[in-house]
């Protein structure tokens, strides 16, 4: 559905002679925030959480990492376990620890004197059949592009969260799906890569990487409001804001429990 | 000495009489040449005078006598006859085109814009040589980018045909053709109106102080009436243009009795993608097409029948992947009856639809979107001209709404979309009204009238109860029929005016006015997918309450001043939740709206010379519009996106000689309200942008000259023929349209704010053709 607003104005600015160019905007001061990611998957190794702050829209984009803080996570038996921070991020301190499918998590940040937690529930992993590299024609143009397919369980809601990684680089895009439309269905979805971001683009012999993750409905509209409410910048909506978060104590950011799965395929 | 006694006590026994026997004098007034009949025509016998109904039906009652009776309208040449009045007459008047000598080609009929003894007030009326005069983007003349050049009317973005009346949001207009409510009055993204002007005989916009035979919409009544047709003799008129060609014929189907009208307009920008070298581009759709036909039967002395409709359609598609159809299709049937020279009576049944098709063809995703509004529309009116004193209006009006907020088919049976459909929202609005217009002085006139309506939300469906996080803690099933819930509110209007002198006159309004539909939008521009909702058990009805005062002076013969203050509030406000699913498809949408209210207050002042060689005006807005809804920014006032402190139009057309004429107008406004991220954050390896607050910046100041020239190639009785060139943006500047944020390409660790403008030096040139 997003699509068809993209689609819309693109053609809209296609055939008018639009102009772009880049301008001064003064930004007023705005207090600084916490910026929490947390993770906790049903395989080692994936779970981790990284804390840092807002900037200023002027300054410079290096977000440095909050190395003060301590991370817990508990499920519903009580049973917790710290994270420790290194290198700017924060991991269990039991490597081997991985999440449980159907259990709850359950986030707790401190950080001088103030606290933020959130929750999180493991829904029920989906098994990806293929992820495969068509050819496709958008706007007379010939792009390779990745599809993911799998057959979507009936009778339940699952949403979908796909990371796609060209030659080992993690493509800064937010591929989210559900089965709102498609409940039960055998699905085909398409990473769509823009085309005017060249740098990032599948050639022949790229090896495409996808993190197929399965994440709980809080996490779901965590990212539809991050691409729609203006996060990125955009100018679509006319009333942007800041996507909706489980985090409760006033930080920005998401804490995720999902399944994860790994899926390769090379570029034809 | 003794005559002059003599006639004081004539005097006297002349007022100490019973009141004379009043009769009354009343007919169609019509335009000789089209057989047209004619909207506020001048009737004036003696001291009264009266104007002609949107019909051209007029009445007036005056006392046994002798009167030298006038008619007279725009363009027209002044009828005159010497009538002796001792029974009810009938005289229907057909007035003669004004004759302009070719030495001399001022323009002498001004457009009476205005009345200043009218209480009538924060109303414009726009003639359709002024929507041909002003220059327009691409050339296409559009009444609604007219509109946008007067005070208290902004427009809603660059070579947008959307627009706010003071302060209210764009679907806070009921724009009425013909009676028929249009749902989305633009086509292509905005771009162009609905409205072919080849086909409008009337447009009238109240801004405030609105009659009480308007409802529905909280800020502006836009009334616009097609042409009937003419009855006297065929006639073919079209254009050609950079983008459309249009096609008017009309005629009589029995001379004096009954004509046709059928119009078309099309536009062939799509043509250019045929030639494209690019497949996907020649494969790919972008047109609009519009449909106005009407006819219309005189049944005798005291009926007519008019049936007119529209139909319009925009089709969009980008090769066989995507599409997207969307149109409004409008209908009316109505009946005058006149059952005696003082009371005349309008039946109207109309037919109002909206609806888009979404078709996507995407690897095995096959499937359509289809959502609807349609509204079957019931009126009856009596306009009673009781006598010199008063004129009562009363009328009934039940409209069914029934709307399909979206329904999702597979296409093919491999699809992996699963059918989905809506419930579809059945309610039913009723009002009834009764407005008396009163002369209580030879100063003071006074309109005052009640309307009072109701609004029932229908089963069959779901309705839902809500928690304060608003999530739905309950489902209410109602059957087919079943009432849900009625909302019934009383909408008085109260318009006064008070004739200072011969030449000036102040006026006082107050309004109240209720609005049951509406539109749901968060996009910056205009989107045939906006949603329309009814008003349900927690969707409360929005009202508005609007007081203005204004002071009106003719300066010169030719030059007019008005000016308005207005302070309005409006209730029960509705607006998308911060991070709102817009696309979400449940029933319960109301999980996704915050209500809140909203206050707009400001003064319009425009000097406006109307007769001459040179015409146009001068108008200006200052004004102040904000929203407070618990929710958003904090639970603090915010300026709402269409606050704009400033705004200035100037618009001049010259007569050159008989051949040229050029025209110009520049406008001003400060940047509409816009929400800019403060700081941003990196998250999952982006960066991501931080808001703080609704609506604290401004997008940078708006202004543009247009400029335009008419050249008429022939002009003789059977054939005439003129080219129009314009310029839009002529000094090119750039006015934002949007601004984004975005990493410097060059120094991917900044941030820039892009800015995107669209129209610059738009050129255009259009053959226009008559006989």
């Amino acid at each position: 559905m997003k699509q068809l607003i993209t689609y819309t104005a693109c053609i809209g600015v296609l055939l008018l002679s639009a102009c772009e160019k880049v301008i001064d905007v003064d930004v007023k001061d705005a207090e600084t925030k916490y910026v929490i990611e947390g993770w906790v998957a049903d395989s080692p190794w994936h779970s981790f959480v990284k804390i840092t702050t807002t900037r200023h829209l002027s300054d410079n984009n290096d977000f440095q990492a909050v190395t003060n803080a301590a991370v817990r996570v508990a499920d519903e038996n009580g049973n917790e376990i710290s994270f420790s921070e290194e290198d700017g991020i924060y991991t269990p301190d039991v490597p081997s620890f991985a999440g449980v499918v159907g259990s709850t998590y359950t986030l707790t940040v401190d950080i001088e004197g103030e606290q933020f937690t959130a929750s999180s529930t493991m829904p029920k992993k989906v098994k990806m059949d293929t992820l495969y590299i068509t050819q496709d024609f958008i706007f007379g143009e010939v792009r390779k592009t990745a599809n993911i397919a799998y057959k979507d369980p009936p009778g339940e809601r699952n949403y979908y969260r796909f990371i796609q990684f060209i030659d080992g680089v993690q493509y800064n895009r937010v591929f989210i799906s559900n089965d709102e439309y498609s409940d039960g269905k055998q699905v085909t979805d398409k990473l769509r890569t823009p085309s005017e971001d060249e740098e990032h683009q599948i050639e022949t012999g790229s090896s495409v990487m996808v993190q197929a993750l399965c994440i709980d409905k809080a996490n779901n509209d965590y990212w539809t409001s991050f691409l729609t409410s203006g996060a990125t910048g955009g100018s679509a909506t006319a009333s942007p804001a800041n996507p909706t978060t489980n985090i409760r104590g006033g930080a920005l950011g998401y804490f995720s429990a999902h399944t994860i799965e790994v899926l390769v395929a090379e570029a034809p | 000495m003794k005559r002059l006694v003599c006639t004081a006590l004539v005097a006297c026994l002349v007022l100490t009489l019973p009141a004379q026997e009043r009769f009354s004098i009343s007919g169609t007034i019509t335009s000789k040449k089209t057989g047209e009949t004619l909207i506020g025509a001048a009737i004036t016998a003696g001291s009264a005078g009266t104007v002609s109904n949107e019909y051209g039906f007029y009445s007036l009652s005056l006392a046994a006598g002798e009167y030298l009776l006038e008619a007279s309208a725009v363009g027209k040449e002044i009828f005159s006859r010497q009538i002796v009045l001792d029974k009810n007459m009938v005289l229907n008047i057909a007035l003669e085109e004004e004759v302009i000598s070719m030495e001399q080609i001022t323009i002498t009929a001004a457009p009476r814009n205005r009345s200043l003894s009218s209480p009538q007030m924060g109303v414009e009326k726009v003639t359709t040589k002024e929507v041909r005069n002003i220059p327009v983007l691409l050339g296409e003349r559009d009444i609604l980018k007219t509109i946008q050049l007067l005070p208290g009317i902004k427009s809603a973005g660059d070579g947008n045909s959307g627009f706010f009346v003071r302060g209210g949001s764009a679907d806070q207009n009921l724009i009425l053709l013909d009676e028929a409510n249009v749902y989305n009055a633009s086509h292509l993204l905005g771009f162009f109106s609905t409205f072919n002007s080849d086909a409008i005989k009337d447009i009238t916009v109240y801004k405030g102080g609105m009659p009480a035979q308007y409802g529905g919409r909280l800020s502006s009544v836009l009334d616009i009436k097609m042409n009937d047709g003419n009855n006297q003799d065929y006639q073919v008129s079209g254009g050609i243009g950079l983008i459309s060609a249009k096609l008017n014929v009309e005629g009589p189907l029995k001379k004096d009795k009954s004509s046709f009208l059928v119009t078309g307009r099309r536009t062939y920008a799509d043509m250019f993608l045929k030639l494209s070298s690019d497949s996907v581009l020649q494969k790919s759709r972008l047109f609009f097409y519009d449909l106005n036909a009407k006819v219309n039967y005189t049944l005798g002395e005291k009926d007519r029948l008019y049936v007119s409709g529209y139909f319009g359609q925009d089709v969009l598609g980008a090769s066989d992947r995507f599409g997207i159809n969307w149109g409004n299709a409008t209908g009316t049937i109505r009946w005058n009856h006149i059952y005696n020279s003082k009371l005349f009576s309008n039946t109207s049944l109309i037919l109002s639809n909206y609806k888009y098709k979404i078709t996507i063809n995407s690897d095995g995703a096959n499937f359509d979107i289809f959502s609807q509004i349609n509204d079957w529309n019931l009126k009856h009116e009596f306009q009673w001209f009781l006598n010199n004193k008063n004129n009562i209006r009363i009328g009934v009006n039940s409209i069914y709404h029934t709307v399909r907020p979206g329904e999702v088919r597979p296409s093919s049976d491999k699809s992996s979309i699963n059918m989905r459909l809506l419930q579809r929202r059945y309610s039913w609005e009723n009002s009834v009204y009764a407005s008396n217009t009163w002369k209580a002085t030879d100063r003071l006139n006074l309109t005052y009238g009640l309307r009072l309506t109701s609004f029932s939300v229908l089963g069959e469906g779901d309705y839902f109860v809500l928690d304060e996080n608003r999530e739905v803690t309950d489902t209410l099933r109602y059957r087919k029929g079943e009432f849900v819930k009625t909302y019934i509110n009383p909408e008085p209007r109260l318009s006064l005016s008070y004739r200072l002198n011969a030449s000036s006159s102040v006026k006082g309004a107050y309004a109240r006015n209720v609005q049951n539909l509406h539109l749901l939008a968060n996009s910056t521009t205009s989107n045939p997918t906006d949603k329309w909702i009814a008003s349900t058990n927690i969707i409360k009805p929005e009202m508005s309450d609007m007081v203005s005062v204004g002071y009106y002076k003719d300066l010169w013969d030719d030059v007019e001043l008005n000016t308005e203050v207005y302070y309005k509030t409006m209730q029960n406000q509705i607006d998308y939740k911060d991070g709102a699913d817009i696309f979400i498809n449940t029933d319960a949408v109301e999980t996704q709206l915050l209500f809140g209210r909203g206050r707009a207050y400001g003064w319009e002042f425009q000097l406006k010379k109307k007769a001459g060689k040179l015409t146009g005006w001068f108008s200006y807005t200052l004004s102040k519009t904000e929203k407070q809804i618990d929710g958003i920014n904090n639970n603090q006032w915010y300026n709402a996106r269409q606050d704009r402190t400033h705004d200035l139009a100037i618009v001049a057309s010259y007569e050159l000689n008989k051949k040229w004429s050029i025209s110009a107008n520049w406008v001003y406004n400060t940047g509409n309200a816009v929400s800019f991220p403060t700081g941003k954050y990196r998250i999952d390896g982006q960066v991501a942008f931080y808001y703080t607050e609704r609506n604290g910046y401004r997008m940078p100041s708006y202004h543009r000259l247009d400029i335009g020239a008419n050249w008429i190639l022939k002009q003789r009785k059977r054939l005439s023929s003129e080219l129009s060139f314009s310029l839009y943006n002529a000094y090119g500047r750039q006015n934002a349209y949007t601004i984004s944020f975005r990493q410097s390409e060059k120094d991917p660790e900044r941030t820039e704010a892009v800015q995107l403008a669209l129209f610059r030096f738009i050129p255009s040139v259009a053959y226009n053709f008559k006989f």
